[in-house]
């Protein structure tokens, strides 16, 4: 410990705090620009000079570390000097085009030379002049305001580890540029906050409103199952700006891209402005009265013609706690269990011992602390950016990180050891891994696994992510991702890595898809649980059943085709329905071909509903402007269906009433949750199919596919910024070189596809040893792909112009 | 006085590089003590702290002070980096040591990495110095061969290998800390003070990093004793000093002498001014130190306490001698010139400060410049002064003081 004494009030600190640490802690203000919480401590501004009484010299206070009995004086007049005499010169070269920057009013350096500058200046001669290269859809850079902080290459270099900028030249022609041909973290919209001045500001929504016309409020992120923080910037009923609002344990003080920008799908012009009616094959405008007693009247047609067995209800991952809520419980009332949320999974099998709602295992800022992490199936920085920042920090501590992946990602952190299957077979790795554990664990397992293990021979990969796995310390993770979840063989793999952990005394969590899967499970949006877990009666059809046989009635809430995994297949299912009625903010082409009745709901800035993110937290929001035209917050809509039908205990005056109800089943839910132990899972009987390795010449490959991060939800597909990026990388199929020498192309020749359910689609091949031998990656969840049917399957390679 | 007897005493040889001449002169016979373990580290430090050499790179830090710092610190890897980046204008010895006297670098470096436990050393020589690395490189394959160089010389259990590093021609990288950071490949910038190269260095392990001249002149003073090293120096000032006479001289060149000789008697061994001109000024220690005026430098020795008293600093010896037909303000425009060009640009006052006295100082000289602007311009470097990260923008602003002290009439006859 260490008496430190500022400006004559003392305090006692731990050692290794720095000056500006310790004013902090004692309220004493001291002006900083280049120095950042998160990031190195380079001292380039020199605007936090301060005094420390015997020392001649000014010294930085963001990186001095305070010793015992220092005294420092942060407001003498040479302090003061020294601190003009900085702004002085840095406003030398900054332009002072306040007057049409999106940051005046918001503006580190305005708020101190408002402060301490003065109103004139000595500097006669021409500033300088530097250009921007302003390529980016999302951020708009005027590098002339630049008053070099390298807030923005520190943040890329020490926290995204992507290294997009760089310091080029030197002295007063020092300009920072961005690196050519270095891929997008999707985590650059950080600079925007990080940024003092205005040399980085978001494109979307530039020049709309100044920072003193704003209304802030605080939001909770519709796309990433972390529940980043948000803050909304809103004027005229419009979001205008989105940036990261601070939370130690989620996002830290970072937000990735598509948070950040989503926002813009919100004028779009898809958007629903009132309750639309199908007659006669044309759209009419309704009133919501109108609107909805057609559609209660319509439901409960079907429910007395067919029986209630033929609804099905299918509910975005990533609509509110509330609104899922009340949606489930709108059509169980009518009499129907065909509920289902899992848009993204096709093997449902084992569903009654899945814990009442799947998360991470550990507290997200807990994520960093872990010694030893396997990811299985995950592209971590496709789905979760800010997750990979998190993982990047723990493997630069010297913890150790195993992957098994059916496409060897790149990720921003150093991976210990991998293994890249081929054919997307991800079941083996993990077979062979519990063989190697069950030789020292002697665990009990089922004679069907016993089975399936005897049929596997672990290679040296296996044994290295084995040996990794038992390293001795307490802390191990096993995370599963994307491409578990959505793989034919998803219980299995959820099955083995839970037996892995097991063993092991480690954790074991899912990445789930959307902003409230865990929501979705809790409010019991699952065809065999009601809400909290509890049990019902019948279990109804799941996702999969209802998008593959027709029911004779939907009800979508929030979802559109892009949102299935089955797409192709739903289109053709929702077809053949009688009544499709879709509670939507959009309205997509299909959608609008589909559905009979349109029921426009509010978008997430709109609205006021609750997350539970991946941990288990629930996080609410308010709602930050109005909801769009005549559309109405969801949860309002189903209510007053509800109501309308005289429904039992359907009144709902507020959010905050079905919100109340909700917390009540929590209490039951962590008893549950210890009852449902998820190694368990083993008691079943499965079947696996493995895949073989196809031999050359190939001309048959396994079809590996994610959705890419800009086209996940409906929102994502509209934000116009957003997709600009997207579409800086064209759709292609990857392939293998080895492959591609077997069928003798090279980049971007077109190949003919021809999917299992006889789609053919023609993309140009990219050639990359990053897709292992025996599968090929396509994008998924995108109008060029969609058609090619479910994931995992074969396809059939021609190269066009060649027989 | 001595003359060239400590880093140019292979001057005497017609082919001073050669190995067999430095041999002659008793050239790794300390290296060779060491390796028979006739030497101990102990020893080497009472011999550098006898004989109080001094960093001969600009700073001037006691060189056993920053010996002990290194060895007391506990480290699986320690480094030896011979500063070779020589780039302060005005000065040129060390080139002529890594030229004519390259293998008494090398037993230098060997003899304080082995006081400090160091087993890897580093020649940063500077990019321009093409000729040099070539002899560098040649000297280390020959030092190899001789059995000086490697891992597990001469079955003594003792490792010591020597790389070049070739730097790419920034002045700032002679800076210690900027030149670990280009070293490690990143950009060549300072980092602030603590932590020292000394505690955290390369990799960030402790590294001795000192100047060519000093390392250089460590087989001497263990060969002859810390003692004699000292008796070197005349007039009050201990040991000896290469200066390199540049400017207005008959004979400009290193002159490796004692410490302590009067300026006077260094501006005869460099065969007096040029043309018969008079003496109007002289930069003591190359541009980075104060400009002392004729009446002042004639008084003075050339040692690191004299030249303090007097309100400049020996720096590295480089000797600029002006003439009296020179204008100062332009020499002051050109330093600034050099300084914008050289700065890193990392930090606000060095950066901005800088180009902007620059600006006015090109004005003054365009005839262009109000009285204000003088006041303006000397208010600048008061703004700049103790402000910046790294010697560079205070040293700056430093020596123009005394631009205007001693040579206001130089600028006056560009004020209207």
């Amino acid at each position: 410990m260490v008496k430190v004494t500022i400006n004559g009030q003392t305090a006692v600190t731990a050692t290794g705090m720095t000056i500006v640490e310790v004013a902090k802690q004692l309220g004493i203000y001291i002006p900083t620009l280049c120095y950042h919480e998160k990031l190195t401590k380079i001292a380039s501004c020199r605007i936090c000079l301060v005094e420390i009484v015997g020392n001649s010299r000014l010294v930085t206070a963001c990186n001095t570390l305070v010793t015992d009995n220092m005294q420092i004086i942060t407001n003498s007049a040479k302090v003061l000097a020294a601190r003009r005499a900085m702004l002085e010169l840095l406003l030398l070269n900054h332009p002072l085009d306040c007057p049409t920057c999106d940051k005046a009013g918001a503006c580190k350096l305005q708020d101190l030379v408002m402060e301490y500058g003065n109103d004139f200046s000595l500097y006669f001669e021409g500033k300088r002049v530097v250009a921007s290269n302003n390529g980016s859809p999302v951020i708009a850079k005027a590098m002339n305001r630049c008053i070099h902080c390298f807030r923005c290459v520190r943040f890329t270099r020490e926290v995204a580890g992507s290294d997009e900028f760089a310091v080029v030249n030197s002295g007063a022609a020092i300009t920072i540029m961005p690196v050519p041909g270095v891929t997008n973290s999707g985590l650059l919209g950080n600079v925007i906050d990080l940024c003092p001045v205005g040399a980085f500001l978001a494109k979307p929504g530039a020049g709309i409103a100044r920072n003193w016309e704003v209304t802030s409020t605080d939001g909770i992120s519709p796309h990433d199952c972390l529940g980043s923080n948000l803050q909304l910037y809103t004027a005229n009923d419009q979001v205008v700006r989105v940036a990261a609002r601070e939370n130690a344990t989620i996002n830290e003080c970072w937000l990735s891209d598509r948070e950040r920008f989503s926002y813009e799908a919100l004028q779009h012009n898809e958007r629903i402005s009132q309750p639309l009616i199908k007659q006669q094959g044309k759209w009419l405008v309704a009133s919501w009265d109108e609107a909805l007693s057609l559609v209660n009247h319509k439901f409960k047609q079907i429910v007395n013609q067919y029986g209630a067995n033929e609804l099905g209800g299918l509910i975005s991952a990533s609509a509110t706690l509330e609104e899922q809520y009340v949606v489930q419980k709108y059509l169980r009332q009518l009499g129907t269990n065909n509920i289902d949320h899992r848009l993204w999974q096709v093997d449902f099998t084992g569903q009654e011992l899945a814990p009442v709602y799947p998360s991470l295992g550990i507290a997200i800022n807990e994520l960093e602390e872990q010694q030893v992490i396997l990811i299985i199936g995950a592209n971590i920085l496709q789905e979760q950016p800010l997750l990979g920042l998190k993982l990047r920090k723990m493997a630069l501590t010297g913890s150790k990180l195993g992957v098994i992946n059916p496409i060897d990602f790149t990720f921003n952190f150093p991976v210990t050891t991998k293994n890249i299957v081929a054919c997307g077979d991800l079941v083996t790795p993990l077979l062979a891994v519990v063989k190697i554990l069950l030789a020292k664990f002697k665990t009990k397992v089922p004679p069907a696994l016993v089975a399936l293990i005897a049929k596997v021979d672990p290679t040296a990969e296996h044994k290295a992510i084995a040996n990794m796995l038992q390293t001795s310390s307490e802390k191990k993770l096993l995370i599963l991702g994307e491409f578990a979840i959505s793989h034919p063989q998803a219980f299995l793999i959820n099955a083995l890595s839970e037996l892995i952990a097991h063993m092991l005394t480690a954790r074991c969590g899912t990445l789930t898809k959307g902003a409230n899967t865990a929501g979705a499970w809790f409010a019991g949006c699952v065809p065999h649980r009601g809400p909290g877990g509890q049990a019902v009666t019948t279990t109804g059809k799941n996702a999969k059943e209802m998008l593959t046989t027709p029911l004779k009635a939907y009800l979508l809430f929030g979802c559109e085709e892009l949102d299935m995994l089955l797409a192709k297949q739903a289109i053709t299912t929702l077809q053949q329905a009688e009544l499709v009625v879709a509670c939507s903010c959009f309205a997509s082409a299909t959608l609008l071909d589909l559905a009979e009745v349109l029921l426009p709901i509010a978008s997430f800035a709109e609205t006021t509903g609750t997350f539970i993110n991946v941990a288990g937290t629930w996080q609410t929001f308010t709602q930050a402007i109005k909801p769009y035209k005549m559309s109405l917050p969801g949860w309002q809509v189903i209510t007053q269906l509800g109501a309308m039908l005289a429904m039992d205990a359907f009144i709902y005056p507020t959010r905050a009433n079905i919100t109340k109800e909700l917390t009540k089943l929590e209490a039951k839910v962590n008893d549950l949750a210890s009852k449902t132990k998820p190694y368990d899972f083993l008691q079943y009987s499965f079947i696996v199919k493995q895949p073989s390795l196809p031999s050359l010449p190939i001309n048959k490959l396994t079809w590996i596919a994610d959705v890419p991060i800009f086209h996940t939800d409906a929102l994502l597909r509209r934000a116009n910024a957003l997709q600009q990026l997207a579409k800086q990388e064209p759709q292609v199929a990857k392939i293998n070189p080895q492959v591609a020498v077997a069928l003798q192309v090279k980049n971007y020749d077109l190949l003919i596809l021809q999917a299992e359910n006889g789609t053919c689609i023609t993309l140009p091949v990219y050639i990359t040893a990053s897709i292992p031998l025996g599968s090929i990656y396509i994008a998924n969840g995108i109008k060029e792909t969609f058609m090619l049917g479910c994931p995992y399957t074969t396809l059939k390679i021609t190269v066009k112009g060649k027989i | 006085m001595v003359l060239n007897s400590v880093c140019y005493r292979t001057f005497q040889f017609a082919e001073p590089a050669k190995l067999a001449h430095y041999q002659q002169l008793g050239g790794y016979r300390v290296w060779q003590q060491i390796l028979t373990r006739k030497i101990t580290a102990e020893y080497i430090l009472q011999q550098i702290q006898d004989s109080k050499l001094q960093g001969r790179g600009g700073a001037g830090f006691a060189l056993e002070l920053k010996l002990q710092m290194v060895k007391n610190k506990q480290a699986q890897q320690k480094y030896v980096i011979c500063n070779a980046d020589e780039g302060e204008p005005g000065s040129f010895k060390d080139r002529d040591i890594l030229t004519y006297n390259p293998h008494q670098i090398i037993e230098g470096m060997a003899i304080a990495g082995y006081a400090i436990g160091a087993t890897v050393g580093y020649i940063y020589i500077r990019g321009e110095y093409a000729a040099q690395i070539a002899i560098m490189e040649t000297a280390l394959q020959e030092a190899i061969a001789l059995g000086m160089l490697g891992q597990n010389l001469q079955n003594s259990g003792i490792d010591f290998q020597i790389y070049c590093f070739v730097g790419a021609g920034a002045y700032i990288c002679g800076e210690e800390t900027a030149l670990i950071a280009s070293m490690e490949g990143k950009r060549g910038q300072p980092k602030s003070k603590p932590p020292f190269p000394g505690e955290q260095g390369l990799y960030g392990k402790p590294t001795l990093l000192n100047n060519t001249e000093t390392l250089a002149s460590i087989p001497v003073i263990l060969q002859y004793g810390g003692k004699w090293y000292l008796d070197l120096g005349v007039n009050k000032a201990k040991g000896c000093k290469i200066f390199s006479v540049s400017g207005a001289v008959i004979n400009p060149g290193n002159y490796e002498t004692s410490l302590g000789i009067s300026f006077l008697e260094l501006l005869q061994l460099a065969g007096g001014m040029q043309d018969g001109k008079k003496l109007k000024a002289v930069i003591p220690g190359g541009i980075s130190t104060p400009v002392l005026p004729q009446d002042i430098i004639v008084t003075l020795n050339m040692d690191y306490w004299s030249l303090a008293q007097a309100g400049s600093m020996l720096g590295t010896g480089a000797v600029i001698v002006i003439a009296e037909d020179t204008c100062m303000v332009q020499v002051l425009a050109r330093i600034l010139q050099f300084y914008c060009h050289e700065s890193c640009g990392q930090c606000t006052p060095c950066r901005e400060g800088l180009s902007w006295a620059l600006k006015v100082i090109n004005n003054i000289l365009q005839g262009k410049a109000k009285k204000t602007d003088l006041i303006l311009l000397q208010d600048i470097f008061t703004k700049i002064a103790n402000s910046s990260l790294c010697p560079l923008g205070d040293s700056a602003s430093m020596i123009a003081i005394n631009y205007f002290k001693y040579f206001n009439f130089d600028f006056m006859k560009y004020i209207n």
